[in-house]
């Protein structure tokens, strides 16, 4: 009398089971859900490949052998709200058809209204880096000790051959030599003058070893000199004075200059 | 007499005038002359007690000009200085009353201690020669001279004078100690001021009361030296020179604020007042390179780099004279 008991409460409990497959099983969108013992007919079903657009995510959890059919726990995931069928998204491994199978509903609901707001296209994804960190850090200590020697070949393109020592800075005698030669000419505009003055000022300077002395006490001390202080005189009274009371005979006023500067170059 | 022997005559006087009661500091009272000639200002930087009032005293007691001295400090206002309307209420009008702004000489004494809004204030009185009170605009004496003072080492509470406001002094001068000897010879001249007495009073006298109250000219004699400054002969070569130097200023390395074009005019004009002063109708080169620290050292900014290497304007000035000659 037990037994057949115990059947019947088996044939009540198994009973729902066989129902559910046909009930419709209602779950928020973005939320797992799960089903226990879903007998299925037919061979072994796995899930569809996922694609871009596809509504469900379907795993199969556990497969177990039901007789000549499999029994199944599932776990899905509904992306879209909406009504679905849950076999569309599984598949038989053998590659059968899957016409035997029965509708398996599903509904997602979905906090917004339906077609509100549809998910972002996922990224594409992006390509592997070449190499990785070490490659990087020994690429880049390459161009890193290349840099020199590319600006080293610029350098000696920029300098024409047979050029390639440091320039010789131009000495007050070098400077000096073609403003007098110019002014003797009567070539000199007032620009070349002034340079002409300074340069005078310049050698004088030079001459009486005055470097250290500011600008103005040098020219305090060349003006006790008693020839620099007369040339000084003359060349600006040529330059600066209104009206010069004697015609100023350039040849006299530049040739000490000069003597002394050729004299300066033959010692070299 | 020839008219430039005159003059020379007449600066020489004040110079003698002057040497009575100041001794040493020839080329102070030479700049004060050159700003006095040539109607620009002077900044005169300097340690306190370098007679840098009595100088700037006995200059105008030579002349015959007005003297006013202001102690520039932080609560002075701008009516401190140009002066304000009083209301007079038994007649129930406004009177003007002017301020001490109103003189020939005007020494405004620490003018960095003063707020920039009266700083300002005197500044804008130097460039524009009048001063504005209520309605009425008033021209301000001629001439009209500010010697401003300012101490180089006491830097707190004070404000500095930003670069567009030093630019309108055509001259910064900085003072130095005497010399032992010009020394020894004022503490020898001190000894000797002696006592003035007073009624039943006495009361030991100060250089200020032995600066000679007759003066060796008149404004007269000083519009002849102005009009003779403005007939001083500058040559093309001359104003190519203060080019070069205003220019070298400007691309220096080191500098980041060059000399403007008001420092060119500026040294065209001292050039002027100095060959006068020495006797020439014509600037020569010895004029500028005398010149050029005055008038373009409070005008330049070095930059940063040449700050932290240590260098001073005056390094920088140094060594862009020496390139030029």
């Amino acid at each position: 009398m037990k037994i057949p008991l115990f059947f019947v409460a088996a044939i009540i409990t198994a009973a729902p089971q066989v129902q559910a497959v046909n009930e419709t099983r209602a779950s928020p969108v973005g939320l797992y859900s799960q089903i226990f013992d879903l007998i299925l007919p037919g061979s072994a079903l796995e899930p569809k490949p996922i694609q871009q657009d596809t509504e469900i995510i379907v795993r199969i959890t556990a497969t177990r052998p039901h007789g000549s059919s499999f029994r199944y726990d599932l776990s899905y995931c509904g992306l879209e709200a909406g009504d679905f069928n849950l076999c569309n998204y599984l598949q038989r491994k053998d590659g059968t058809t899957t016409d035997g199978l029965p509708t398996l509903p599903v509904r997602f609901d979905g906090t917004l209204p339906v077609d509100r707001l549809r998910p972002n296209q996922p990224a594409p994804g992006q390509l592997p880096k070449v190499g990785g960190y070490r490659t990087l850090l020994i690429a880049a200590g390459i161009i890193w000790g290349l840099c020199p020697l590319v600006l080293l070949l610029l350098n000696r393109k920029k300098n024409p051959q047979g050029n390639t020592g440091p320039l010789q800075p131009q000495t007050l005698a070098d400077r000096l030599y073609p403003l007098l030669q110019a002014a003797r000419d009567g070539t000199l505009d007032t620009t070349g003058q002034a340079e002409l003055e300074r340069s005078l000022l310049g050698f004088w300077r030079e001459r009486l070893d005055l470097h250290c002395e500011s600008p103005a006490t040098a020219l305090a001390k060349i003006r006790k000199h008693k020839d620099a202080a007369m040339l000084l005189e003359q060349f600006e009274r040529w330059l600066h004075h209104p009206n010069p009371q004697s015609p100023v005979d350039l040849n006299t006023l530049l040739d000490p200059y000069r003597s002394a500067i050729e004299n300066t170059h033959d010692k070299d | 007499m020839d008219k430039t022997e005159k003059f020379t005559e007449f600066i020489q006087a004040i110079r003698t005038r002057v040497g009575t009661v100041v001794v040493g500091q020839d080329q102070v009272v030479e700049r004060l002359l050159i700003a006095l000639f040539t109607s620009g200002h002077i900044l005169l930087q300097g340690m306190p007690g370098l007679a840098k009032t009595l100088l700037v005293n006995a200059l105008g007691k030579a002349i015959h000009l007005d003297f006013s001295r202001i102690q520039f400090t932080v609560d002075l206002l701008p009516s401190d200085i140009l002066g304000s309307e009083i209301l007079d209420q038994s007649t129930a009008t406004f009177t003007t009353r002017k301020g001490p702004v109103f003189t020939n000489l005007l020494l405004a004494d620490e003018i960095n201690r003063a707020a920039p809004k009266v700083q300002g204030a005197l500044l804008e009185a130097m460039q524009e020669r009048k001063v504005t009170l209520g309605d009425e605009t008033y021209r301000l004496p001629v001439p009209f001279l500010v010697i401003a003072t300012q101490n180089p080492i006491e830097q707190s509470g004070t404000f500095e004078l930003p670069e567009a406001q030093l630019d309108r002094f055509m001259l910064c001068h900085r003072l130095n100690y005497p010399a032992v000897d010009e020394e020894e010879e004022i503490l020898r001249r001190n000894l000797k001021l002696g006592v003035q007495k007073e009624g039943r009073g006495a009361v030991a006298n100060t250089e200020f009361d032995i600066v000679p109250e007759e003066p060796v000219g008149d404004a007269e004699d000083l519009n002849d030296i102005i009009d003779a400054v403005h007939r001083i002969h500058i040559s093309e070569v001359f104003i190519k020179h203060v080019v070069e130097l205003v220019g070298r200023t400007r691309v220096h390395p080191h500098i980041e604020l060059g000399g403007s074009p008001r420092a060119g005019i500026s040294l065209i004009k001292g050039a002027r007042a100095r060959a006068l002063i020495h006797g020439r109708d014509y600037a020569i080169p010895d004029d500028l390179f005398a010149l050029a620290e005055d008038v373009l050292l409070h005008r330049l900014r070095l930059n940063y780099e040449a700050l932290a290497e240590g260098l001073t304007s005056a390094d920088v000035l140094d060594e862009i004279l020496k390139e030029m000659g």
